[in-house]
């Protein structure tokens, strides 16, 4: 067979791609039961998977009998425990909150991997038979024919449960109402922790029967969390047919890409095909389609708005910036290296925190795609300083602008998209971005990191490198700079809570219909929200750009962008108090710096501290550190002035 | 206590007792991977009486009395990826040549480690600290996948940087640091040239990992590589660790091509022999040693693919073909039992010897100059590479770090057995920044 362009030939990769399809239905499948019970999109579900298929991997190479159902039953345990420590004490938690404990669930499940297995991959024995059927002129596995067939069988089954069953009738109940449910005498938490078990069950079962076409290794599974999203989103979180149907089509989409990057007229950058166009291809689908659907999906997606964490007006910001200024000061001057740069490190991350707190916590877009505005401004900061040459401070004010008109492509879809949709539809874009612009050689810097050119003002050069005051980097002098940058985001984010305009943005959030009646342009608010959040991430990417004397794709995959996600929410996404907080908690940050300094947590379980510490965290304050906080000393001056009347 | 109290805390008690048993200390214990054949070794007198010539340094102990000399080492593990056996490989070097070596001059030797687990941070951060350490002169890099760029740029005119093996362009191109090891810039235009040269293919097929940088890179290499020796070529790529090569081979046209390559990372090489040996693929098949580990032979019925598998260094997985490979695995097996002989450990073991070589002629406290001028004017051989090498020899096509673009080419022909490895040097073929 050759593979010029024919109906064959065509078929013959549609029926390639089902094995991959099948994988990210399995995985979809799962996602939805826990969704449809639970309203939790579990990102964590290919991880979960990938440690089961792990767990049994060794039984077999170990020659444990019963292997297979020993695994079902460790997915089982895994679902169960899953549901009962995190999901169940945040039953009452806002679903960002949810989101959240899932990304810490995900790192967690990671890191067990890698402690216990290492990264380097582990064979994985095959269950389904590795012969293959000739198939219009090509030979094709059959385990993937077999994979599609029991993905096909179990989602038939799925639907029946959930179609005919007392059980399922229930599940469905108390999705559409748990007060109604309990009234009925139902047992909600009874029927979220046998939907958990089920998704983990068939995720695992997938996991184990699909990790032999693929080989172990810890983030095989993790990284499907976008078609998986996709499948899901698009079969609105409660449809099992149509979600394993769109799996099967990104499944066949991605074989099919294959198939055209052999022909000759597809596009080449220096001799390989343009790179990116698997990933931005199923973001073009997703995106268009969610357009034009505009509100017609379920309305657990989209009419109920998504509650969202407090966001107070602040109180005292001057004075509050003037202390912090000072503290931070003393701090960058006395410090001692690696403190410094943890300091350093966190006030980047709460500038970037800071966009998040607009984007999302002001005007209620969940939107993944700050690092990737981020890594816009970064890339184009390097192009104008490196490429162009031109001098300090034009490069950082394009790459500026650049992040604010990303962002501001990424208000189109929020005009019509929201919520949850709105938050896999920016983690697929940012995938793309990271793809198909940061990552070619054309227009991105390719796979190099772009360099960046350090800040030179009157011929002296600001740079973490570059000694200042006679210390050994990093330089206070940048830390100063960075100091500065955030004390002037700062300013603009209390500024913008207080104005007409922060107002409107908190209607928006509050009720799009509501505010739209009582005269705000609701998509110009979301406009103006995603530029200026767009601008505070460009300036984190411009400060992370100088940090590292350059910018690497790789800072911008979906892990890290839904890991910063998780950070930023952990802070409190409602106030400046919570971004501040945000950029204390990041890696490296200061407070990651001090527990692993003085617990002497070693490097090996570093991931699996923070993903525990996701999760512990999300479940004491859902609504973030920040916001726990402010109640804590609220409730004490309530005390000490009850205290003093009496 | 309520039923739902004492639920909680049994379930509690089975997530950390799941915890505690999944992450347990007897985490890689369990599963001992298989370490090829050992039998046929030579003596540690042999590595001795060698490895003492090589660097130049006096058979027998280091004297502990004496000041030890330090070498920071920075490494990646933990994260994903990890390579963790570059510290056991570069601390059974360090105890080879403490014992059988004579040190650096008599003194001790003891690395200073530093571990990127996978962020940006942590590299700036370990080289904020080998930057501010006092006892170290010479900072041994393994290889890094992030934040090379601003390691380079923290300890310039601080400390003399040693590198080890390119993993992107940063690292070609950093100023007064040296790459033994070629990586992509001496692997791709090897097979370009062992493809049309050894196996004279006029029509291949390439398939690489897209998402993969490294990868990604070598594609583009042996695309210019290729160009130049004048071969058809057709590239695809795919995704790393996907199950979907079948399609991907098909499409570069692996059913009539002369030769197929694989460039990837050791997760796609399972699905790739698979695919092959379901499409009936007979071309020989070109791979990255990265495919010889040993979890491919697990996945493949306990042997490799038989394919042809492309290295930096000397064959180490084949020490009956091979001299330097065999003292290299008679080291290993005498300071680092059970450990990863393959990945990054013979470079990051060759990098310290290497490092005890240069010591020795500069002594233990050395400038950042006089390091760079050392790499400068070193020749050759690398003990588990190439007979010469020419540090900066491609200064003038943009790539002054590199010392060599030699490459090892081993047919492997199944049941533990090799041909000698085929060593080519790429020369400038295919080099592109």
């Amino acid at each position: 067979m050759t593979s010029s362009l024919g109906p064959e030939q065509v078929l013959a990769f549609v029926a390639l791609g089902l094995g991959y399809g099948a994988l990210i239905a399995g995985l979809a499948t799962g996602l939805v039961v826990t969704y449809r019970s639970s309203g939790v999109i579990n990102v964590a579900a290919g991880a979960t998977a990938a440690l089961v298929a792990y767990v049994y991997s060794e039984l077999r190479t170990t020659g444990v009998p019963f292997a297979l159902v020993i695994g079902l039953v460790v997915a089982a345990v895994l679902g169960a425990l899953q549901y009962l420590l995190v999901y169940r004490p945040l039953a009452k938690a806002g679903p960002l909150a949810k989101l959240v404990a899932s990304s810490g669930v995900l790192l967690t499940a990671q890191a067990v991997i890698v402690l216990r297995w290492g990264a380097d991959p582990v064979a994985a024995p095959a269950i389904l038979p590795q012969e293959t059927v000739d198939l219009l002129g090509v030979s094709i596995p059959q385990d993937r024919l077999l994979l599609a067939g029991l993905v096909i069988v179990a989602t038939a089954l799925l639907w029946a449960l959930y179609r005919h069953t007392r059980f399922g009738i229930a599940t469905r109940a108390t999705a559409d109402s748990a007060k109604g449910s309990v009234l009925l005498g139902l047992s909600t938490g009874r029927l979220e922790v046998a939907n958990w078990v089920i998704a983990s069950v068939l995720g695992g079962l997938f996991g184990m029967l699909a990790a032999p076409t693929t080989q172990l290794q810890p983030t095989t599974f993790t990284l499907l969390v976008v078609p998986v999203l996709t499948a899901a989103l698009l079969g609105g979180f409660s449809s099992f047919g149509v979600t394993v149907a769109t799996a099967f089509g990104l499944g066949v989409v991605n074989s099919l890409i294959a198939l055209l990057q052999g022909q000759s007229w597809f596009p080449q950058v220096e001799g390989t095909p343009l790179p990116g166009v698997t990933e931005l291809v199923p973001f073009l689908v997703l995106a268009v389609t969610l357009y034009l659907r505009g509100r017609a999906l379920p309305d657990r997606l989209t009419a109920v708005a998504p509650p969202m964490p407090r966001a107070p007006r602040p109180r005292r910001a001057g004075p509050a910036m003037a202390v912090g200024a000072v503290v931070a000061v003393a701090a960058l001057a006395g410090l001692p290296f690696d403190w410094r740069q943890a300091l350093v490190n966190s006030m980047l991350g709460a500038v970037l925190c800071l966009s998040v707190v607009v984007t999302t916590g002001f005007v209620g877009q969940i939107s993944f795609a700050q690092m990737a505005v981020a890594g816009a401004a970064g890339y184009v900061m390097a192009t104008v300083g490196g490429d162009l040459g031109l001098p300090f401070p034009l490069p950082p004010l394009a790459g500026i602008a650049a992040a604010v008109l990303t962002s501001l492509l990424f208000s189109v879809p929020a005009r019509r998209v929201r919520g949850l949709q709105l938050a896999v539809l920016t983690l697929a874009g940012g995938v793309a971005a990271q793809r198909f612009w940061f990552g070619n050689p054309q227009w991105g810097s390719g796979l190099r990191p772009a360099n960046v050119a350090p800040i030179t003002v009157f011929g002296m050069e600001i740079s973490p490198s570059r000694s200042f005051w006679g210390t050994e980097p990093p330089s206070q002098g940048f830390g100063l700079v960075v100091l500065a940058a955030l004390l002037g985001c700062v300013f603009l984010v209390a500024w913008l809570r207080r104005s007409d305009l922060g107002a409107r943005m908190l209607a928006v959030r509050s009720s799009e219909a509501a505010a739209a009646a009582t005269g705000v342009n609701v998509g110009a608010v979301k406009t103006l929200a995603f530029a200026i959040g767009g601008l505070l991430a460009g300036v984190a990417g411009v400060l992370y750009g100088y940090t590292f004397t350059g910018v690497s794709a790789d800072r911008f995959g979906p892990l890290t962008s839904i890991a910063f996600f998780g950070v930023a929410v952990l802070g409190g996404v409602g106030t400046v108090g919570g971004a501040l907080v945000g950029g204390l908690l990041v890696a490296q940050g200061l407070l990651f710096h001090a527990v692993t300094t003085w617990f002497g947590i070693p490097p090996d379980y570093q991931p699996l501290f923070a993903g525990l510490a996701v999760v512990l965290t999300v479940i004491g304050s859902p609504d973030g550190v920040a916001v726990s906080v402010a109640d804590a000393a609220r409730s004490l001056r309530v005390r000490r002035l009850a205290l003093g009347e009496s | 206590m309520t039923d739902r109290t004492r639920a909680r805390r049994g379930a509690v008690a089975l997530g950390a007792g799941l915890l505690l048993g999944l992450t347990g200390c007897s985490a890689q214990e369990a599963v001992q991977k298989p370490v090829p054949s050992t039998a046929k070794l030579p003596g540690l007198d042999v590595a001795q009486r060698t490895l003492s010539d090589y660097v130049g340094g006096t058979p027998g102990a280091a004297d502990k009395a004496k000041p030890p000399v330090y070498i920071g080492f920075v490494t990646q593990q933990g994260g994903i990826p990890s390579f963790p056996e570059a510290q056991a490989a570069a601390q059974a070097a360090v105890a080879f040549a403490n014992d059988k070596l004579g040190g650096v001059q008599g003194r001790p030797l003891e690395l200073v480690p530093c571990v990127v687990v996978s962020a940006q941070e942590e590299a700036l951060n370990c080289a904020q600290r080998m930057a501010g350490d006092e006892r170290i002169n010479v900072v041994q890099l393994s290889l890094l996948t992030v934040g090379t760029a601003s390691v380079y740029e923290t300890l310039a005119g601080r400390k003399a940087v040693v590198g080890q093996t390119p993993a992107s362009p940063t690292d070609v191109a950093a100023r007064d640091v040296y790459q033994p090891w070629p990586g992509s810039y001496g692997i791709q235009g090897g097979i370009a040239k062992y493809v049309a040269e050894v196996l004279k293919a006029k029509n291949v097929a390439v398939v690489y990992d897209g998402d993969d940088p490294g990868s990604a890179f070598g594609a583009k290499s042996v695309a210019a590589a290729f160009g130049q020796l004048g071969v058809t070529f057709k590239q695809v790529a795919t995704q790393t660790g996907s199950a979907d090569v079948a399609s991907a081979l098909v499409s570069a046209g692996a059913l009539t091509a002369d030769a197929v390559v694989r460039i990837s990372n050791t997760p796609s090489c399972v699905p790739t022999a698979r695919a092959v040996q379901q499409l009936g693929v007979k071309a020989p098949v070109i791979a990255l040693d990265f495919c010889t580990d040993d979890s491919v032979r697990q996945a493949n019925g306990g042997d490799l693919p038989k394919w042809t598998y492309v290295g930096q260094s000397r064959n180490v997985l084949s020490p009956e073909t091979d001299e330097q490979a065999a003292i290299y695995r008679s080291a290993m097996e005498a300071y680092a039992p059970g450990a990863k002989v393959g990945g990054l450990a013979p470079y990051a073991w060759d990098s310290i010897i290497l490092d005890v070589k240069m010591l020795n002629q500069l002594g233990a406290t050395p400038t950042p100059e006089q390091v760079s001028g050392w790499w400068k004017g070193f020749g050759g051989p690398l003990f588990l590479g190439p007979e010469k090498v020419g540090c900066g020899f491609l200064a003038d096509k943009g790539l002054p770090s590199l010392c060599s673009t030699t490459v090892f080419l081993s047919p492997y022909l199944g049941d533990g057995k090799w041909e000698r490895s085929v060593e080519v040097n790429a020369e400038s073929i295919g080099l592109a920044r």
